[in-house]
């Protein structure tokens, strides 16, 4: 990349700031909601509430009404659901969930991609052909197959079926198809085996697309509502969207508390996301092989 | 520089360590606490909607009964209760909360037949409100009790009544009384030159379009319901009187006007309306008395639901069933008992949900008056209504699903004056029509 | 070579390559474990089901194709064509308007990762800040855009408002603004134009047709010109439609018209610092510098560096977007559609896979449920197989 003027950045920044302003607008909703009154989410004339109207550090009454100190939400939202447990049981299948579903893309997108065997692309094709069955219509016979080993409400269950998906594998396998050969041939050459070279030079030089694909994985667990909530039945076993949703009554929606649950909930994601940052634009190193 | 980075790698080394230490600590905490032992107790199932009251209410069993555990189960999703019960894993105790839902599970023989146990477990079928049949029986068999029920009635407030100078209204009052009414309590203000409506007399939800088709003595389907009769003169002229509502007196908001005096995105538009002064008249449930109470400064009342010639209104209620395929089928007529109860049915209906199901004069007595809220002075008022109360119509030829469909679709395009109420009525029965000869035709979209 | 030579080498490459099929075996064997079981086994059932009438409760029976010809049939009825399923059509067409977006959202995402590839001050922040509609609560989102795009209040309808009685007061300014649209609608559409023809351009290359540039050239010039020259013909209508689109906005949600592409808007907005932006921006850290480079010596401008070197680098990441989209998008639509606009005014934001959920879980009817699922997978495929096809010639593999 060149250096830019003074004048491109000063545009740049302008044009990238519009847009931030843009995009902050739901997060600051979401904060602004989650330290208000329950009575001030809506403005009394119409329209939306950008700021509280009360903001006081302590419990308090103003003209008789009661008063909750604006941080007060958050610890009523803690206490309404089981928040640690549905916290921790969240983060946990999240991560190893994460860990296992990247962990089998990268190898099968390794074989997809740099091995040839018979009929690799014709499997190919049948893994991306299940991405195109919408999930409604196979919940059931795999809820089938959870309750056939015995699963059902048990982490096996939430993490489980997870783990093997056709959209990290084709991912990975349109990076790898693009990484030049020459490292691998080297390692041929050295003597390493493909798991060398799988573990070693592929891996290695694919930050980018894990980081890209740890955040989604990471993500899609993180928000999964519809299967965690088919395959557990006690309170024990539920994760933090299901937890999140009795704040949504069915007459009534308790828009502070629901918002302040999900400001908590948002922050392992982004912190995930800040720290991915940097592998996301992790130039690779093809320097050290004279390019192509 | 050596040094360095082998100290580096020792640290990232030692971090990946501790992460995966973190995970293993994690993983054997859950599976530790995972499943707390109940021991020598039946666990039962309860599938209901989530509200506040469920845990009271487990808990008055659960003192009744110490030997049964009882789980609330989040909501009653319906892809989560097919999926377990296709997936043979049932809830033991399910709520159903239409005539519709319970004649399609029963149907398929999804749900036992409580006709035998009724007098083992002292259920008190007979007990129970006439009209709530429909929550109950499936070809003569007992597959449902009702827990609790609500006559729609219309609620209004009666500080703007007060500031009108208009007389509370009457319980017998009749949909002209209303909309003249109506009439006086819409106000709007300009905004940039334009009129924009602060306050509008009257909200009805646009699916409830019961009181409407019934109003004049019409009705959706025949009565061996072969037919629809939405293009009957009655109906026509129901519904015509409700277009006039909103689109000749503006009355009743536009979907659009609703959400700018309350844009709360989809959910209790009308309660939020109602408890922000917004409408003046809102008709629903009992239920929604749960959050105007919390309003300390609303001061509301409710009435009957204005009629036409015809006086009728629209009946809500939850029934519970029992899966054939339930495993504690003991503790869940047990549980179904105590639902039925007077001490959980005034729970219930003092929590300020619907009214409770029991016709008796000892429950009638102990709900007229709430000590609780003596501003409430209108419990009898639900009770009387009962009298009038009719479960939405339903014809065994289609799904409630497509009717629903069909209508929706018709009458949004009346909101949008794209069609005169005459048009989409005659479109109504005609495509609802269609779709009924093609299921007697081909049942296989009947289930 | 001697023919025993040449038989050993045949197999050791014989060995080699069994050696290599294992070890595919072996890289694959935990994926492909779980896909046989927990996919490929629930994809099979679906597919026997699309063939059966089952109600979830009781045994499916098999019924053979009445399932697609009551989804997809037509029938006689007096003297005019009727479809068996009346509104599954509508359902199709309007999951295909709401994939419009597709396009326009990819575009808008790979605009903006080239944007956070730029070395600036805080870029990271940015990045982060554009992400934050992905990770944002849905119902927080949900509740804004309702606000946003309401008719009387929302934010859109009322600074249209102001502008348009801004501009309207004076004639001048008015006649302006006018122009203005104009060359920008005039424009858009020679763009669109100019992207269609350079398909052509590129399936003329294949062909070896010399010509191809220049014809590729003139046409663009003859299209431009004849859009503007028609632009201008209709220039008092355009003010007029212009005027009466400021001074009363269209009610976005709640008409038919407007539902649809209020959905577009959200969605692609929603869209631009997502997933496909952080893909491209992936991406765009696999092209070497030293190719920017070399490119600038033989004296491209930004423009021709884009599509000398960048575009055909990042092709994988295009493809794998596009694919995974149109997946998408035909699944797409049920969280709008369920907690926004209930798939209404009068159906037009019901889409097949909103469809597909109240036919399966609300009616029961899981056997014609999974008929919709294998038609949608049949239109899918078809297209990912063009796609594949025509991509494997168009992407670049390094």
């Amino acid at each position: 990349m060149t250096r830019l003027s003074l004048g491109k950045k000063i545009a740049l920044y302008a044009i990238l700031t519009i847009g931030a302003v843009s995009m902050l607008i739901p997060l600051l909703w979401m904060i602004s909601t989650s330290i208000k009154q329950p009575s001030e989410v809506f403005a009394p004339g119409g329209g939306i509430n950008l700021m509280p109207k009360y903001f006081s550090w302590h419990d308090t009454k103003v003209n008789g009404e009661a008063i909750r100190a604006w941080w007060g939400n958050y610890p009523d939202a803690w206490h309404e659901i089981n928040f640690f447990r549905l916290y921790l049981t969240s983060i946990f299948v999240a991560i190893v969930g994460t860990f296992g579903q990247v962990m089998t893309s990268a190898m099968a997108a390794y074989a997809f991609s740099r091995l040839k065997f018979p009929g690799r692309d014709k499997l190919f094709f049948a893994y991306l052909a299940t991405m195109m069955i919408p999930g409604s219509v196979t919940m059931i016979p795999v809820f089938v197959i959870m309750r056939t080993f015995g699963w059902v409400n048990t982490y096996q269950a939430l993490i489980i079926p997870g783990l093997f998906s056709a959209y990290g594998t084709f991912m990975l396998r349109q990076f790898f198809m693009g990484l030049p050969t020459e490292l691998e041939d080297a390692a041929k050459i050295d003597g390493s085996g493909h798991l060398g070279i799988w573990a070693r030079v592929i891996l290695p030089l694919s930050k980018p697309a894990l980081a890209t694909l740890t955040t989604f994985t990471f993500m899609g667990f993180w928000g999964s509502y519809m299967w965690p909530l088919v395959v557990t039945i006690t309170a024990e076993m539920r994760t933090l969207p299901i937890g999140l949703r009795e704040f949504v009554g069915q007459h009534s929606t308790n828009y502070t508390q629901l918002m302040a649950g999900s400001v908590i909930a948002l922050i392992p994601v982004l912190l995930l996301f800040i720290f991915n940052q940097r592998y996301f634009v992790e130039g690779i190193k093809l320097s050290g092989m004279g390019g192509k | 520089m050596e040094k360095n980075s082998n100290f580096k790698n020792v640290l990232r080394v030692a971090g990946i360590a501790a992460a995966v230490a973190a995970v293993v600590v994690m993983g054997i905490y859950l599976y530790a606490t995972a499943y707390p032992t109940v021991k020598g107790k039946t666990i039962i199932r309860w599938c209901v909607d989530p509200s506040p009251a469920r845990k009271e209410q487990i808990k008055l069993f659960e003192a009744e009964h110490p030997d049964i555990d009882v789980i609330n189960d989040p909501g009653a999703d319906g892809q989560r209760l097919l999926t377990q019960l296709a997936g043979d894993v049932p809830p033991d105790v399910m709520a159903l909360y239409e005539p519709q839902s319970i004649r399609l599970f029963a149907r398929n023989d999804v749900l036992e037949d409580l006709t035998p146990y009724v007098k083992e477990y002292g259920l008190p079928v007979d007990k129970l409100y006439p009209c709530l049949k429909p929550y109950i029986y499936y070809q003569g068999k007992i597959v449902g009790i009702p827990e609790n029920c609500g006559p729609f009635v219309l609620f209004y407030n009666k500080k703007l009544f007060r500031e009108a100078g208009i007389p509370y209204p009457k319980p017998n009052w009749t949909w002209d009384e209303c909309l003249a009414v109506a009439k006086k309590l819409t106000k709007y203000k300009i905004v940039d030159g334009r009129e924009v409506p602060i306050r509008k007399g009257l909200y009805v939800n646009n699916t409830d379009w019961w009181f409407f088709i019934w109003m004049y003595g019409g009705h959706m389907f025949s009565p061996d319901g072969k037919t629809c009769t939405m293009d009957s003169p009655e109906v026509k002229r129901g519904i015509r009187y409700w277009a006039d509502l909103r689109l000749k007196y503006h009355v009743l908001p536009t979907s659009s006007e609703a959400q700018s005096m309350a844009p709360t995105g989809a959910w209790g538009t009308d309660a939020l309306l109602f408890r922000e002064s917004m409408v003046a008249m809102t008709i629903s449930g009992r239920w929604l008395s749960i959050q105007y109470r919390e309003q300390k400064d609303l001061d509301w009342d409710v009435v009957s639901v204005p009629h036409g010639p015809n006086r009728i209104t629209l009946l809500a209620s939850k029934s519970y069933a029992i899966p054939k395929s339930c495993r504690n089928k003991k503790a869940a007529l047990t549980f179904i008992r105590h639902l039925l109860s007077k001490d959980n049915q005034m729970l219930l209906a003092n929590y300020g949900d619907g009214i409770p199901t029991l016709n008796t004069p000892e429950v009638q007595k102990a709900f007229s008056y709430n000590p609780e809220y003596p501003n409430e002075k209108n419990n009898q008022l639900h009770m009387n209504e009962m009298k009038y109360a009719h479960a939405p119509e339903f014809s065994p030829y289609i799904n409630s699903m497509d009717v629903g469909a069909v209508v929706g679709r018709e009458l949004d395009n009346m909101w949008l004056q794209a069609q005169t109420p005459d048009q989409a009525c005659d479109k109504i029965a005609k495509r609802i029509n269609a779709i009924i000869c093609r299921n007697i035709a081909n049942p296989n979209f009947l289930n | 070579m001697s023919k025993h030579k040449r038989q050993a080498k045949k197999t050791r490459d014989m060995s080699s390559r069994r050696r290599e099929t294992l070890a595919a075996l072996g890289f694959l064997a935990p994926n492909l474990l779980g896909f046989l079981l927990f996919t490929s086994v629930p994809v099979i059932v679906s597919l026997a089901m699309a063939f059966c009438h089952w109600n979830i409760f009781k045994p499916p029976t098999w019924v053979g194709f009445d399932n697609f010809t009551n989804l997809l049939g037509f029938h006689r009825e007096a003297g005019k064509l009727i479809a068996n399923d009346p509104f599954f059509w509508q359902y199709v067409y309007n999951t295909v308007f709401l994939m419009i977006g597709i396009p326009v959202g990819m575009a808008g995402s790979l605009i903006v990762a080239l944007l956070m590839n730029q070395k600036l001050k805080g870029i990271a922040v940015f990045r982060t800040i554009y992400f934050l509609p992905t990770v944002c609560s849905g119902v927080a989102l949900l509740i804004l855009w309702k606000y946003l795009f309401n008719a009387d209040i929302g934010l859109i309808n009322k600074s249209l408002r102001l502008a348009g009685e801004t501009i309207y007061s004076n004639k001048l300014l008015a006649i302006g603004f006018t122009i203005l649209c104009a060359v920008i609608i005039g424009a858009i559409v020679t763009a669109v134009i100019a992207m269609l023809l350079s398909l052509l351009r590129w399936i003329l290359d294949k062909l070896d047709y010399g010509g191809a540039d220049a014809l590729f050239k003139v046409l663009v010039v003859i299209a431009g010109a004849a859009i503007f020259i028609l632009i201008g013909a209709y220039g008092r209508s355009l003010y007029g439609a212009l005027n009466a689109f400021m001074m009363t906005p269209p009610k976005w949600l709640d008409t038919v018209q407007w539902a649809k592409p209020s959905l577009i808007i959200m969605g692609v907005w929603g869209g631009l610092g997502g997933f496909n932006m952080i893909l491209y921006l992936a991406a765009l850290q696999g092209v070497p510098s030293s190719y920017y480079e070399a490119a600038e010596i033989d004296g491209a401008g930004p423009w021709g560096k884009f599509w000398s070197v960048t575009w055909p680098m990042i092709s994988p990441t295009t493809f794998f977007v596009l694919i995974m989209s149109v997946i998408g998008g035909f699944q797409g639509g049920f969280m709008t559609a369920d907690v926004m606009t209930g798939g209404g005014p009068a159906g037009s934001t019901t889409t097949v896979e909103y469809y597909l959920y109240q036919t399966a879980f609300q009616k029961f009817n899981m056997g014609y449920a999974s008929a919709i699922a294998w038609f949608l997978f049949a239109v899918i495929f078809i297209l990912t197989l063009i796609t594949w096809k025509l991509g494997g010639r168009v992407v670049t593999y390094d």
